[in-house]
């Protein structure tokens, strides 16, 4: 073999790439040349020169920089809109503090004032000017609203208007977007996206009222009977959250679930057991909860549909195409979940016998 | 799901936090590679940059056929060669494998004195300028190979994954652009 093509060889050599019929070739050819050993040489120096070079070192702002940038990015590539899914632990903290404010509202408005500070005294004071809401108003504002959003679990539309009179939504607490992701899908830029679901304004709504009843065992099985009347679920809780039960003699905290056009026609059988504060409403919103979830049905339905399109798809994408669909199952689990916290009311009712201000 | 894959599906959601801890993972390399094909430190900066967004961009065509540092590689250095033909476009370069033309016709091209004595080319740092020197002089193509082998270490199946070419020609350009390498190395070493 001529020197010219043993050196096309050299090359593939020194990297083991050559078969072995070539190496037996490059040996016995090397065994008598010594200008292509000098070549052979002169590479193998030149690979391991190359190989040991001296690593440029990256600058240290080199992270920072491609960090504010990463995030310029982003928001380009994915719109304003954080398609996080709604962590279940942050509802739980958001369902706690929502009734954290109610009870505490609530405890503050009929607190004993017997020997508790003058300041609290001058709060009663204030508490006593302020114009009390009639119950017969969150009554009938109760029905208008359930005439208003009769509404099957499929198509929620509440109007905007259902919020005019009532406290305002807690939902700063919730609606923080978590830094750890829990699940996600892929999403397509903005630009390629097909119209996403509208958000309307989506909330739970929980009524806390006190009720004076002369006998706090009688009055439980009585509300437990109103509220099986009406096909609600209730609860008996064993030990009263609210401060202002536990100062009573005997005390039963009940919660009932019940759909949002019944709500109202509990409260008023209510008042047959006993005398019925005014009750304190308090909303949890859950719009965005709820907008992100039909975004990531939405969005993960056309992921499926265009991996299911294709002609042809490699292992991974069967894989992924499994993870979608079970990712997409569980999203319309939660929004089932979400839709029936939606169409329903709680109403926390405090029975308290022998009220001792 | 090994680690990188997971790393790879958050970053396909817009979560620029697992991307960077894939960033932080291969910056280095990618700079080193930017480096050796740029020739200085600002552009390998810049593209190093532009490599990381650009494939931040485009993590959708990425289908985990190979491993996500191939697919990185592959990027930066589409990267740089872009930038360097565009570059090519706009002034003259000095290339160590074509004559040089001009309007009076085509002159062979001077190499600049590395005024580097033997004792001295052999220190680390030294050598590797001097190398860089020699590699910004190279065709495109055939520092491209010698990077990714030579410098980098990267297999001939890798290599020719990146170049998205045949194993076949990255063997045969290989060995070209190191015969090429070789000569002028000993052109210079001999020179005065």
């Amino acid at each position: 073999m001529r020197c010219e093509q043993i050196r096309e060889l050299l090359s593939p050599y020194i990297d083991q790439m050559t078969d072995k019929k070539e190496n037996m070739l490059i040996t016995a050819h090397l065994a008598e040349c010594k200008e292509c050993r000098q070549e052979l040489e002169d590479l193998e120096f030149l690979r391991d020169a190359l190989n040991n070079l001296e690593q440029p070192q990256i600058p240290s702002e080199f992270t920072e920089d491609l960090h504010k940038r990463l995030l310029e990015e982003r928001s380009g590539l994915f719109g304003a809109k954080n398609l996080k899914r709604p962590k279940r632990s942050g509802w739980i903290a958001a369902t706690v503090a929502g009734l954290a404010l109610v009870v505490g509202i609530y405890a503050s408005s009929i607190l004993p004032l017997g020997n508790i500070i003058a300041s609290f005294e001058d709060k009663s004071a204030e508490e006593k000017d302020k114009p009390k809401v009639a119950i017969e108003d969150i009554i009938k504002s109760i029905k208008d609203w359930g005439i208003e959003n009769n509404i099957d679990n499929n198509d929620i539309d509440l109007p905007e208007g259902t919020t005019a009179d009532v406290e305002k939504p807690i939902s700063e607490s919730v609606d923080k977007p978590n830094n750890k992701i829990e699940e996600q899908i892929p999403v397509q830029p903005v630009q390629d996206r097909k119209v996403p679901p509208t958000s309307v304004p989506r909330f739970t709504n929980e009524y806390a009222a006190k009720v004076n009843v002369a006998d706090v065992g009688q009055a439980t099985s009585q509300v437990a009977q109103i509220a099986e009347a009406n096909g609600a679920q209730y609860e008996v809780l064993p030990n009263p959250t609210s401060m202002q039960a536990l100062s009573a003699n005997n005390a039963k905290e009940i919660t009932i679930k019940v759909d949002k056009g019944k709500s109202a026609d509990i409260l008023n059988q209510l008042n047959v057991i006993g005398k019925v504060s005014t009750p304190l409403h308090n909303q949890l919103e859950l719009t965005k909860q709820y907008s992100h979830l039909e975004e990531q049905i939405f969005t993960t339905k056309d992921v499926i549909e265009s991996l299911e399109n294709k002609a042809k798809i490699n292992d991974n994408e069967v894989k992924q195409l499994e993870e979608l669909k079970t990712h997409l199952k569980q999203c319309e689990k939660d929004k089932n979940k979400l839709e029936k916290e939606i169409n329903t009311v709680t109403l926390r009712l405090f029975l308290v016998e022998d009220f001792k201000p | 799901m090994a680690l990188e894959e997971q790393l790879v599906k958050k970053s396909l959601q817009g979560d620029t936090e697992a991307f960077e801890k894939l960033v932080f993972q291969y910056q280095k390399k990618i700079y080193a590679l930017s480096y050796r094909y740029m020739g200085n430190e600002q552009d390998a900066y810049d593209m190093t940059q532009d490599a990381f967004l650009k494939a931040f961009r485009s993590l959708r065509t990425f289908k985990g056929d190979s491993s996500f540092g191939t697919w990185m590689y592959r990027v930066a250095t589409n990267v740089c060669l872009d930038e360097l033909r565009r570059r090519k476009r706009r002034i003259i370069t000095l290339s160590l494998d074509e004559p040089l033309a001009t309007q009076d016709g085509e002159i062979e091209k001077e190499i600049p004195d590395p005024s580097l004595t033997a004792d001295i080319i052999y220190e680390k740092k030294e050598f590797s300028k001097y190398i860089q020197d020699i590699l910004n002089q190279m065709k495109p193509d055939h520092k491209t190979v010698i990077v990714l082998r030579d410098i980098e270490g990267l297999t001939y199946e890798e290599i020719a994954e990146i170049l998205g070419c045949s194993l076949g020609t990255v063997k045969s350009r290989l060995s070209r652009a190191r015969k090429t390498l070789r000569k002028k190395l000993a052109d210079r070493e001999l020179s005065p």
